[in-house]
């Protein structure tokens, strides 16, 4: 499977109402999931009304409604700067971390680029990736959240 | 440890120019016992040094290597009084990389790593810098500076002005900067820089600041796709440097004016001397560029730099806008 044909799911799921869509082959498990209302992802501490996240939980896969109860244990990494968010140390190298990587407090999540400082970030707390909130080469705001974790 | 003694006997040659030196004159420097002084020197000559013996006239330094000797360079600090925590390597992967490692293990800051050659170059996302003259300058200075990752905008500015700063003074060769930290002699890159730093949501932790000097780089030698951007301080000299520059006094040079870049960067007093002589070296004055982004190219009449170091381009409605990454390209005329 290559990247064309992912973004032909990805078309598919957005012309349909298909919320989840997973796929076996060999060496490949994917499996996408979005929010049936579009909506962009919710930051952690606005607990408004009980908003279906986006999230793909990776371990218990129950991605629909997380309850605004188990959003309280939400763990929220912020950008410490304003400047270019990138998921790996180069554009050939592997992410630093991804959805269900278990991190500790000095575990690398990501580089910001600011005014050409490759600002390494660590994640300060303990736990699982659930959510990825910012996409690679995207430019982020001081105290922007860029991924949630659940504490492990 | 012996090789700061090799480096004190250096020094007491380098005190005294081109003339003699007693050996009981270096033995009270040094606190060595002459017989102790002629091993030595020996054991220098054996690393491409080598010394002239007169009776009663003691010795003159003749020869000194053409390559990065860490003795040498040390001496020089010593000269200058100057004293870095220098880590030496004839061959490492990337000076950050090996500055980071030694951050790791506790190393205590501020130090520099310089190598001979580096195998894997590096520079901003992932990019491959050419390592394998040991004539140019490969070197990184690490950090554990007390900051907000905010009151750091300005510093890879600053540092590409204090080099070039640094090499008008040593070198007497005036480079240009393109934003935001390249060096550049007729459009050609001479020096390029990377920093990396490790951050918390509220302070810096580390920081490294590695440059990739050209000095001696015969660019006819560099692999074709770096020969067609790329120069050195030889070729910008012309035929003013034959025989290529000593790199040792570049480099011992250099590292004491970056040290002092950075405490100036710290303490805050480098802004008006930023101010005043970022523009004389901009590169980018009068120019129509381009700016790549990860969306795409922006194309505009360059208009300076604001006060957080961005690079600000008119665009052609006439709106100013202002870019903290990227890579600037002059458009050809």
């Amino acid at each position: 499977m290559d990247l064309k044909e992912i973004k032909q799911i990805i078309d598919l799921m957005k012309r349909s109402d298909l919320t989840e869509f997973e796929i076996e082959e060999q060496d490949l498990k994917l499996r996408i999931c979005r929010d049936s209302k579009h909506a962009v992802p919710v930051v952690a501490h606005a607990p408004v009304a009980a908003a279906p996240v986006a999230a793909p939980a990776p371990v218990a896969p129950a991605p629909a409604a997380s309850a605004p109860a188990e959003d309280k244990n939400a763990l929220v990494v912020k950008s410490p700067m304003v400047g270019t968010f990138y998921r790996s140390p180069s554009p050939d190298s592997k992410p630093f971390v991804d959805v269900g990587t278990a991190v500790q407090p000095d575990s690398v999540v990501c580089i910001i680029e600011a005014m050409k400082v490759m600002n390494e970030i660590q994640s300060e707390v303990k736990g699982i990736i659930t959510e990825m909130l910012v996409e690679n080469g995207q430019a982020v705001e001081y105290g922007q959240p860029l991924f949630k974790l659940k504490a492990s | 440890m012996s090789e700061v003694s090799d480096a004190e006997i250096l020094a007491a040659f380098l005190r005294v120019d081109d003339a003699f030196v007693s050996g009981t004159a270096i033995a009270e420097d040094t606190g060595l016992s002459r017989v102790a002084i002629k091993g030595r020197l020996d054991r220098l000559r054996e690393q491409g040094f080598d010394f002239e013996a007169v009776r009663n006239k003691g010795y003159r330094l003749e020869t000194i290597p053409g390559y990065l000797h860490p003795s040498l360079l040390a001496a020089y600090l010593l000269e200058m009084n100057a004293p870095v925590n220098i880590h030496y390597f004839e061959e490492t992967d990337s000076t950050n990389t090996q500055a980071n490692r030694l951050l790791a293990e506790g190393e205590e800051t501020p130090f520099v790593v310089i190598a001979g050659r580096q195998t894997a170059g590096r520079g901003r996302r992932g990019r491959e810098w050419y390592s394998a003259d040991a004539g140019n300058l490969y070197l990184s200075l690490a950090l554990r500076p007390q900051l907000t990752p905010a009151r750091m905008q300005r510093f890879t500015l600053w540092m590409g002005l204090a080099t070039c700063l640094a090499i008008k003074e040593i070198c007497n060769i005036e480079l240009r900067l393109k934003w935001p930290n390249d060096l550049h002699w007729q459009g050609k890159k001479v020096a390029g820089m990377l920093t990396e730093a490790r951050s918390d949501s509220e302070h810096l932790i580390e920081l490294v600041f590695g440059i990739g000097l050209n000095v001696n780089g015969v660019t006819d030698e560099f692999p074709p796709e770096v020969r067609a951007v790329a120069s050195s301080l030889r070729e910008a000299a012309g035929g003013g440097a034959a025989g290529g520059f000593e790199i040792n006094i570049i480099a011992a040079a250099l590292m004491s004016r970056l040290v002092e870049a950075t405490e100036a960067y710290l303490d805050g007093s480098y802004g008006d001397i930023f101010e005043q002589q970022w523009p004389q070296y901009d590169a980018l004055v009068g120019k129509a560029v381009t700016i790549e982004q990860a969306e795409g190219e922006i194309a505009g009449q360059y208009a300076g730099i604001d006060a957080s170091g961005r690079v600000l381009l008119r665009l052609d409605s006439g709106e100013i806008k202002a870019f903290s990454a990227g890579d600037v390209t002059i458009k050809k005329q």
